[in-house]
């Protein structure tokens, strides 16, 4: 069985948790405590990922150590063409592009979201300006696309994981004083995945 | 107080509770399925909480905090799960506020004495609205500056793609605010959409610089 | 009494001479200080065995009282404060749940701890379930020598109460403010019928409308590791957090007719009776 090591107040932890939930997967949660404890620092943890980060996928001897990669992994394994498009070159590479904005995301709305709660050094200034950019760019991009009949961060019919990897780090922001009132059409899109046949919740955020 | 347009009717999705700020004034703005449009404070009569955290039901809004329901169109509160046999008092109610859709926005007004709206194209189709971090008024003078023709204080026109473009600034926070537009135009509206999402971005970036 | 209201920068009375909580002892960094902020001043706590020391950052050293496992300091000339003897239970064991920060006002914090109604739609699954809402009458008075706000009698059907249940229960619950900003919650214990676990929110206020919430627990629980009941606190305080940071005005009004109670807020209309007896203007709307 899939195994997941995770912190639960994890915005990362909450996209791998979600897609399993929508994928209809069994997995093993082995809770690490991120906040105060900083278990995924410690040496028990690192021997499992050297990375020590969180969430950690382990599925037989394959361990992964970043969203990105547990998302495309259990796509590909589990999604079938709904959130696999094997053969378009095209999709694949906008899925990509999703996977890495989500991880500028992770790096600016998510740390500053940790930072404040926990009380965390961090240049909530430069983190918080730069998530703002990072917004703009993607409320233009879903207002055309709701404009072409398209719900989703990549063209197309359906969700991909890239949806999934965003949807954590902006349903999240206002934690980090980060309001979304600018950006209408990302709170649109934010109904629309809270009402994707499966989803789940973590503490802090409101199912549809 | 006049009204201000807040949002595009396209803005109202089904079954979404949309969020708006007018002169410092927090909103919730939901479409009912019958398509009436309520405009409400942002904030719950029970205990504060933004309404626009909630749900819309289709015909009443339910708050986040204690699941207290309003009904579309008069406010009314009409369930309190903490005492589901009631009764409820007749005047508890979602403070409204004065709407009204014209030419593809919504227009919300904050007092009673609701005054004209201003005078908008027939045929117009809504461009994407941009927020900005300068006072209302700041943009207003940058556009008149910009030597675009002012149809009113908050109100400028130009020609853009063969059509004309009407500019309608909502201001949202002393410090902040909307532009929303309108293209007078009844042909393929996209390239035109799109030309002036990119214009108004790279106007938003030269604005938001200067200090 | 001669206070002037100016030497506080505007703080009333009640709240400048009271003790107010500044972190929890055992989470403070073995080497150095830790900066923060009381009542809007910037300030420094710094452990000193089993004892600490509070600065204002560049100026004196400020009042400071270890007690529950938790450093309190005042920028005034403190009284005693209030007991909780169950922290010195031997079969207790005493443990901070969890602390975070929130931008909202040290009063709105206590008032969602009194408040049982919004279990079934914040605490879904846990607290409480859509199914069994209601709220039914409990008792609410302030102690009669005006030290503290008392709720008792308060009954409400929770799925998962705490993090050793197996099962949903009809919990009796009491609560006691004997500070405008320490709530303490009495809670059947499910290991040992018929005693209490004990939870407290102990809100550091930092600003008028930026706070830390310490969730300190004095349970009767022997077997859940610490790791388990900090997650359990963690899930339930974070999933309030963006309800407290979305109830406008973020200070709490005091005046009349500012919200609308029901029956079911009687704790909280109680609480903001004792906020104006008090004359606490900290954080409040009066
Ligand atoms: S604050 Fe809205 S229902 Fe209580
Ligand atoms: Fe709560």
């Amino acid at each position: 069985m899939i195994a997941l090591h995770d912190y639960d107040l994890s915005a990362e932890g909450y996209a791998v948790r979600l897609f399993l939930a929508l994928l209809g997967l069994d997995y093993r949660l082995l809770p690490v405590e991120f906040y105060p404890a900083r278990e995924h620092e410690g040496e028990e943890f690192r021997a499992l990922s050297p990375m020590a980060s969180l969430p950690v996928l382990v599925d037989g001897d394959l361990v992964l150590t970043e969203v990105a990669g547990i998302l495309s992994y259990l796509a590909a394994r589990h999604g079938g063409a709904d959130w696999y498009p094997a053969g378009d070159a095209a999709q694949l590479g906008r899925i990509g592009d999703g996977l890495a904005l989500s991880a500028r995301l992770a790096a600016t709305a998510g740390a500053v979201r940790l930072a404040d709660g926990m009380m965390l050094p961090l240049d909530g200034a430069a983190a918080r300006a730069e998530a703002k950019r990072l917004l703009r760019v993607i409320d233009e991009r879903l207002w055309f696309g709701e404009a072409a009949g398209d719900d989703w961060l990549c063209p197309g019919p359906r969700p991909s994981i890239a949806d999934i990897a965003c949807f954590p780090h902006i349903v999240l922001a206002e934690e980090g004083d980060i309001p979304l009132i600018d950006y209408p059409a990302i709170r649109r899109w934010l109904d629309r995945v809270r009402r994707l046949p499966g989803f789940v919740v973590m503490p802090g955020v409101f199912g549809a | 107080m006049s009204y201000h347009p807040v949002a595009s009717s396209r803005d109202l999705a089904g079954r979404h509770v949309f969020q708006a700020c007018l002169l410092g004034q927090d909103i919730a703005l939901w479409r009912a399925d019958d398509g009436t449009v309520n405009a409400w404070e942002n904030r719950c009569p029970h205990r504060g909480v933004r309404l626009s955290l909630g749900v819309n039901l289709g015909d009443r809004l339910m708050c986040r905090y204690h699941g207290w329901r309003y009904d579309s169109g008069s406010g009314a509160c009409s369930h309190i799960p903490a005492h589901p046999e009631g009764p409820i008092p007749a005047t508890l109610c979602a403070r409204r506020f004065p709407v009204i859709e014209a030419g593809g926005l919504v227009f919300v007004a904050l007092g009673d004495d609701t005054a004209a709206l201003p005078t908008l194209p027939e045929t117009a189709i809504p461009l994407r609205a941009l927020p900005v971090g300068r006072p209302a008024e700041a943009i207003a003078a940058a556009l008149a500056g910009a030597g675009l023709a002012a149809a009113g204080p908050l109100h400028f026109a130009e020609t853009q793609g063969g059509a004309t473009v009407h500019l309608l600034i909502q201001p949202a926070s002393g410090t902040t605010c909307v532009i929303h537009g309108l293209a007078d135009m009844s042909a393929e509206a996209l390239p035109l959409q799109r030309h002036m999402s990119r214009l108004m971005e790279s106007r938003r970036r030269a604005w938001e610089a200067r200090p | 009494m001669g206070f002037k209201m100016t030497e506080t920068g505007g703080i009333d009375p009640d709240t400048w001479n009271r003790w107010h909580v500044v972190g929890c002892h055992d989470e403070l960094p073995d080497d150095g200080a830790r900066a923060t902020r009381l009542l809007g001043r910037a300030i420094t706590v710094e452990r000193r065995g089993s004892g600490a020391e509070v600065r204002l950052t560049g100026g004196g050293a400020l009042p400071v009282k270890v007690a529950y496992g938790y450093v309190w300091s005042s920028l005034g000339t403190p009284g005693p404060l209030f007991e909780l003897p169950e922290h010195a239970e031997a079969d207790r064991r005493n443990l901070n749940g969890c602390s975070f920060f929130v931008r909202t006002s040290p009063p709105r914090a206590i008032e969602n701890f009194l408040d049982m109604a919004h279990f079934p739609f914040v605490h879904t699954g846990i607290l409480g379930e859509e199914a069994h809402p209601d709220v039914k009458d409990y008792d609410v008075a302030i102690s009669t020598d005006g030290r503290e706000v008392v709720a008792s009698n308060c009954h409400f059907y929770q799925p998962k109460a705490a993090a050793a249940s197996t099962g949903g229960v009809d919990v009796t619950y009491r609560y006691r403010v004997p500070h405008p900003w320490c709530a303490i919650l009495y809670k059947d214990s499910p290991a040992k019928p018929g005693r209490s676990d004990v939870i407290a929110l102990f809100v550091q206020p930092c600003g008028e409308e930026e706070i830390v919430a310490n969730l300190a627990l004095f349970i009767l629980d022997d077997d859940t590791p610490l790791p388990a009941l900090r997650r359990f606190q963690q899930q339930i305080f974070v999933q309030d957090k963006p309800i407290l940071e979305n109830q406008m005005p973020r200070r709490l009004p005091l005046y009349p007719r500012a919200d609308s109670p029901v029956r079911a807020d009687k704790a909280s209309i109680a609480y903001r009776r004792w906020l104006r007896q008090l004359g606490t203007s900290f954080g409040v709307l009066s």
